[in-house]
């Protein structure tokens, strides 16, 4: 199976006020065709870093190693102009806040058009598919919606627009940026929902980027969780789900309320905190705030391995296959 | 948008009528005569009741707003001391040119000002960027009639390149836009840099937003982003700025018209003054007063038409 | 994450070496080219101004018909006008004129806009929309044509003078004062100095006077400059700074009088004005970079 996205012993570092800042270190990730993949963790796990990248719009006092393949073409081997030229073609997003993703004093339709500037076709043709997708998109009213503003529509309404302007170009890579953060719960379930019926339209793959372990089961085929900007575990949806490898994997499943079985006054959460980039524990990156530590994990960092169909970057999978 | 509107308009009388009842307690609450300090203190006996029956200075201090209210809204402005002219006629026949004056002198630094703004966020802080700023905040302050009679001492006198008094002969088009060139330079030159810095913060900040970060993604350019959606953006700003700094403007260029001996309301206020001519002087500040509200009021409509959720807000 | 990400700011690499906020103010204002040389220029401003009596190589006002209209030379620095007055010696009494006239104008600007502010802010809100008005009301007065007026009743002075600019400046400090007190009218700590009994008045006065003394400062560095063209332009007209009196103004219309025949009088008394005006703007650029590091990009 051919991958749309190849992510390849990708760090990316900003240069910072004082030191540089490793904010993605040494990741290694693919994305198969046809799959969406939940890029699940917590804010400052590096997961924006890495959209960033795959969008090549981080800015350029970052410096970006490894190499990310997107449908074959190597993002960071190209010059900026064919870069530029991937996006709004290949690859296609929707961003976090719908609330400002769209410009203020320019006409739905008007963007809709502008967003189609790499497709072929006349202006009517490009306003008539505008008026379909966001039809499809669920819109009802899309001729009158067309001629709005975004600050006439609801938050959720925006988000559809987003999608609708990211499909509208057919990419091969869709990457949905926490789409649903700033929604409520009902909006996010429907925006989920069309994302799920409209993956057809996307002629290759999605990465939904997410910190909530529950839409991940809802909507992904595949998941990847990263912590302080390396990358833990990966696999199959309902693997990891079943059987989180990774302590930190296991950790984000107990603090999913949708996963609660029983009843109790408080949520679970995982003490301690994110550790800056510049300022990583020996070992394991996860090691302080492990429940499974020891004295391994403070010494050296564990190497991501393979365990059943997922990879997972733990010491306890090593000691386990010794053990049998 | 209708509510937007009429909220404007409503605010743009109440200042006027705060503006006009300023005016009217300039002249009626002077301490002591106002008849000896308008005139002097050489003005005859029958000149001051004379003067004091013109100004209504005989009656109520009551009476007296009443009258001048009415007056004012009639469009009676009184009459010229010296030709029993009224007074607006007099306003009204100078106004057009200082406001050629002013409007081209404002064209010509939008023109300029707006890429020169843009110019400077291509690389905030690169070369371009520092020497835009350092010509933008230097010529910023400079007070236009100075400049005008730098202009005239350069090109008129020095280089005799171009007419030096007056605004050219009436018939003859090309002979008005050459006496224009060096008093609407004057007027506009600190302008220039005024609106190229507004514009340059503006659209800087515009460019930081997040939709700016959508349209790039779907590989638009920086340059198309930049002029086609985010400019109209940061002008909105900079449009109800300049309808601030329209008054400036007016003060400008009623003193580069005294510099360049143009007909106009700085020549009008000028000779009133020294004549004591009260009521046109009085007029030419009523007039000019109602002209910056109404101003104001349009660059806060334009503002709304650039901006859908001005609009909204009601 | 935009276009404008690109301009990464520089390092910091200064090190504060004095300890006191005013020191460290003063060391950000002159760390720039510009805010030094600005600084630099001001004080030579002002130490001619007041010491001008001391360094003006001649008495402003003394006439000397034999050397009229000369231009400049070692004996006189700028040359000499239509009397045969020393035009340097006329430029450094005009920075006199011109720094009184700055000083009295914005501090008395400031004292009556802080006044209305404070009211406006603390009082009921039916006070606020009037003084809103109000203030608005006197901004569209145009200012030229109504200091003209105020001339022509009151007679030219520089009393007058201050007067108008007091008045036509004040809402500027208004506006400031008005809606640094109303930010601060809604932080717990003023409701709690409230709550305890404070007055209103020494809650705000104890309170507001810290937060405002930045934006204050910027705002007369930035009103300077007009003030000066204000003056200079009224004298121009003959309805500021009466003659014989050297002010940058009168001098003006001095060389404009005689702008054919000497233009040199019009460029001597016209580069003061230039010099302090541009000098006081990037003081006040300076001052806002200091007092207001996030807004302080309008290099």
């Amino acid at each position: 199976m051919e991958d749309v996205v190849k992510i390849e012993n990708v760090s990316i570092t900003y240069a910072g006020d004082k030191e540089p800042v490793p904010a993605v270190r040494d990741i290694d990730l693919a994305v198969g065709r046809e799959r969406i993949l939940g890029l699940v963790g917590e804010s400052g796990s590096g997961k924006s870093s890495l959209v960033g990248a795959m969008l090549s719009l981080l800015p350029a006092s970052s410096r970006i190693d490894g190499h990310i393949l997107i449908d074959g073409a190597d993002l960071y081997g190209l010059t900026p102009k064919e870069r530029r030229a991937m996006r709004g073609r290949t690859v296609a997003t929707v961003s976090q806040d719908p609330f400002t993703a769209l410009n203020p004093v320019v006409s739905i339709g008007r963007q809709l058009l502008e967003f189609q500037h790499r497709l072929a076709g006349s202006r009517r043709e490009k306003l008539e598919n505008a008026k379909k997708m966001l039809e499809q998109v669920g819109i009802a009213d899309a001729d009158v919606r067309m001629k709005q503003y975004p600050h006439q529509l609801s938050g959720g309404l925006r988000q559809r627009v987003a999608i609708a302007a990211a499909l509208l170009v057919r990419p091969r890579l869709l990457i949905a940026d926490e789409p649903t953060t700033a929604l409520d719960a009902t909006t996010e379930a429907e925006v989920i929902e069309i994302i799920r019926d409209m993956r057809g339209a996307v002629d290759g793959s999605i990465v939904f980027v997410t910190h909530d372990m529950g839409v991940v089961s809802r909507l992904c085929d595949d998941v990847a969780v990263m912590y302080a900007g390396e990358l833990v575990e990966s696999g199959p949806v309902a693997e990891v789900m079943e059987r989180p490898r990774h302590p930190y994997t296991a950790a984000l499943l107990a603090c999913d309320p949708s996963r609660i079985k029983t009843t109790s006054g408080d949520l679970p959460t995982i003490p301690g905190t994110v550790p800056k980039p510049t300022d990583l524990p020996p070992g394991c990156i996860f090691s302080p705030r492990c429940p499974k530590v020891f004295a391994r994990c403070r010494r050296e960092a564990p190497a991501l391995t393979a365990a059943g169909p997922s990879r997972v970057a733990c010491h306890l999978i090593e000691e386990a296959d010794a053990a049998a | 948008m209708l509510s937007f509107t009429l909220r404007q308009i409503l605010l743009s009388i109440c200042v006027l009528v705060s503006a006009i009842t300023i005016i009217f307690c300039l002249i009626y609450l002077v301490p002591g005569d106002p008849a000896t300090i308008a005139l002097g203190p050489r003005a005859s006996e029958a000149q001051k009741v004379a003067f004091r029956q013109e100004m209504g200075l005989d009656q109520s201090l009551l009476v007296q707003g009443w009258h001048f209210a009415g007056n004012v809204l009639r469009g009676d402005l009184g009459t010229d001391l010296l030709t029993r002219q009224p007074v607006l006629q007099l306003v009204m026949s100078a106004l057009p040119h200082t406001a050629i004056l002013a409007l081209t002198g404002l064209g010509w630094a939008v023109i300029l000002g707006i890429p020169l703004g843009c110019l400077s966020t291509i690389k905030p802080n690169g070369w371009l960027d520092r020497l835009i700023g350092l010509f933008s905040t230097s010529v910023i302050a400079m007070p236009a009639f100075l400049l005008a009679i730098y202009a005239l001492i350069i090109f008129s006198v020095t280089l005799r390149w171009l007419p030096a008094m007056g605004a050219g002969d009436g018939g003859d088009l090309g002979d008005r836009l050459m006496h224009l060139i060096l008093p609407a330079l004057a007027v506009g030159l600190a302008w220039v840099g005024y609106i190229a810095r507004l514009v340059r913060a503006s659209l800087l900040e515009t460019l930081q937003e997040n939709h700016v970060r959508t349209y790039r993604a779907f590989g638009i350019s920086n340059f198309r982003i930049a002029l086609r959606f985010a400019l109209p953006i940061a002008m909105i700003p900079v449009v109800a700025v300049i309808g601030v700094g329209l008054g400036n403007l007016l003060s400008g260029a009623v003193l580069v018209e005294v510099v360049f001996a143009r007909p106009g309301l700085g020549s009008l206020a000028q000779d009133a003054v020294v004549q004591r001519n009260f009521p046109v002087l009085l007029g030419t500040v009523v007039v000019t007063t109602a002209l910056y509200v109404i101003a104001n009021f349009t660059t806060d409509m334009i503002a709304a038409l650039i901006d859908p959720r001005i609009r909204k807000e009601s | 994450m935009a276009i404008a990400e690109d301009r990464a700011a520089p390092p910091e690499t200064r090190r504060p070496l004095a300890e006191s906020p005013f020191a460290k103010g003063f060391q950000r204002m002159v760390s720039s080219p510009q805010g030094a040389i600005a600084f630099a220029v001001v004080a030579l401003l002002v130490l001619g101004a007041v010491f001008a009596p001391l360094i003006a190589p001649y008495d402003p006002i003394a006439i000397a018909p034999r050397i009229r209209f000369e231009g400049p030379s070692w004996a006189h620095l700028l040359g000499t006008d239509q009397i045969g007055r020393d035009l340097f010696s006329r430029v450094l009494y005009g920075a006199r004129v011109a720094l009184k006239v700055s000083l009295f104008g914005t501090t008395a600007a400031l004292s009556l806009g802080a006044m209305l502010g404070i009211i406006a802010g603390l009082g009921p809100r039916w006070i606020d929309s009037v003084l809103v008005i109000f203030c608005d009301s006197v901004r569209s007065l145009p200012m030229i044509l109504f200091a003209l007026a105020v001339v022509a009743i009151y007679g030219p002075s520089m009393n007058t003078l201050i007067g108008v600019i007091a008045f036509s400046m004040a809402p500027g400090y208004f506006r400031v004062v008005r809606n640094q007190v109303l930010v601060l009218r809604e932080t717990d700590f003023v409701t709690a100095a409230n709550a305890m009994g404070a007055s209103r008045l020494r809650v705000a006065l104890t309170h507001l006077v810290p937060n405002l003394i930045g934006p204050l400062i910027v705002l007369i560095a930035m009103d300077i400059p007009a003030v000066i063209g204000i003056e200079s332009g009224l004298s121009f007209l003959g309805q500021g700074i009466q003659p014989p009196d050297a002010s940058w103004g009168t001098m003006l219309s001095d060389g404009y009088s005689y702008i054919r025949k000497a233009p040199h009088i019009a460029v001597a008394a016209g580069l003061p004005v230039i010099v302090a005006t541009v000098a006081f703007t990037f003081l006040g650029e300076a001052l806002r970079d200091v007092f207001d590091p996030k807004s302080g990009k309008g290099r």
